[in-house]
């Protein structure tokens, strides 16, 4: 046998290696398996809450939000978050174009708006909407948490 | 009885199977520890176990270590075939670069009885068969590269999706800083690590490795193992 290049325990290493690696295959592809479902919920989530805002129901519009983006409502209009959210300027968004899911975020874009929503627990829920993209910068949105 | 001959049979294989898993199951746990002291720190709930070993951030993690690995062995078994290193057990002897005789390497009709049938039919079967072992390294760092590409893609989408930037395509996630940071710096340390076992070897000794020359050997002597 002859050293590290073509010693017989090396390639019993990369056996096992091998195996890990079949695994880890399964596991991505199990992985896309579930983002197109990820991806209607998310926009579920994105034009409920839309429908809520425009139909003035403020309390329906914070229930699809992040905890995080009720705070910022509640801290930014200094009134409840059912109160709050009906003083927000939204436009409305037009038609959905896209959503982007990737892990625990996802990314919605719409005609005129984009969205961010985030997975918590078992739903999905805006955490960012009137968001608008600005070069070299983060988003700037309207109603923004976290 | 039997078992205890298996054991010592495999020993090796065995050996790093078992600290393989161990490892690979102590990172998964450390990994979710230090995800979710982020999520605290921003105020988002905690993933759970089953969440994080299914995630791209774990996925990622552990594929830019296996591509990584497997090109050091890629190259390496490649490498070997035409570069020698005087003095040192890693290589052949001086003499010896290239692919060598049929006859030295044992195929067609210099194969034993006992060679693998790959070895003795000659042709396409046999021209296959010599490569192998570089074939298949080749094929397990590619995908494994791949898989990190997809894997580290996604977890920079989420990254920039929570930071409220805009994501990138696969393509442009691959000519991304991010990706070749986490790539480069796997592959500087194998090359470090194989670079350093093949000169460190010329001069030092393991007695009863295979990785090693004889203790007695001179420092001159090539290819010896002991």
């Amino acid at each position: 046998m002859r050293g590290l290049g073509s010693g017989a325990g090396r390639v019993r290493r990369a056996s096992r290696m091998i195996g890990a690696g079949a695994v880890l295959a399964v596991v991505s592809l199990g992985g896309c398996a579930t983002r197109d479902a990820d991806a209607a919920r998310a926009t579920e989530a994105v034009v409920g809450f839309y429908e809520a805002f425009a139909a003035g129901d403020g309390a329906a519009a914070c229930q699809a939000l992040s905890e995080q983006a009720v705070h910022e409502v509640e801290k930014s209009s200094s009134k409840s978050c059912a109160e709050g959210i009906v003083d927000e300027q939204l436009d409305d968004p037009g038609q959905h174009v896209d959503t982007e899911v990737f892990g625990d975020e996802a990314l919605a874009t719409f005609e005129s708006d984009t969205a961010f929503v985030t997975h918590v627990g078992s739903t999905w829920l805006v955490a960012a909407a009137g968001c608008e993209p600005k070069a070299g910068e983060p988003y700037d949105c309207t109603i923004q948490g976290g | 009885m039997k078992c205890r001959g298996f054991l010592r049979d495999n020993g090796l294989g065995l050996f790093f199977g078992l600290v393989f898993l161990l490892a690979l199951f102590g990172q998964s746990l450390t990994g979710r520890a230090d995800d979710n002291n982020h999520r605290r720190t921003q105020g988002r709930e905690e993933i759970s176990y089953g969440s994080y070993v299914s995630s791209s951030d774990f996925a990622v993690d552990v594929a830019e270590n296996w591509q990584s690995e497997y090109l050091q062995f890629l190259l390496y078994i490649a490498a070997t075939v035409w570069l020698v290193q005087r003095g040192s057990p890693e290589s052949k002897e001086l003499s010896d670069a290239g692919t060598e005789s049929d006859e030295k390497q044992m195929v067609g009709e210099h194969a034993d009885p006992d060679s693998p049938r790959w070895a003795r039919t000659g042709g396409l079967r046999t021209l296959v068969y010599s490569r192998s072992l570089v074939l298949w390294m080749g094929a397990l760092f590619f995908g494994s590269w791949g898989a990190q590409s997809v894997a580290g893609w996604s977890a920079f989408n989420e990254q920039q999706i929570g930071d409220r930037q805009p994501t990138l395509s696969w393509a442009g996630y691959v000519t991304s800083a991010d990706f070749w940071n986490r790539t480069l710096q796997n592959w500087q340390s194998e090359f470090l690590a194989v670079g350093s076992m093949v000169v460190f070897s010329i001069y030092l000794r393991q007695r009863g490795s295979p990785e090693s020359k004889p203790v007695g050997a001179a420092h001159a002597a090539t290819g010896d193992t002991g």
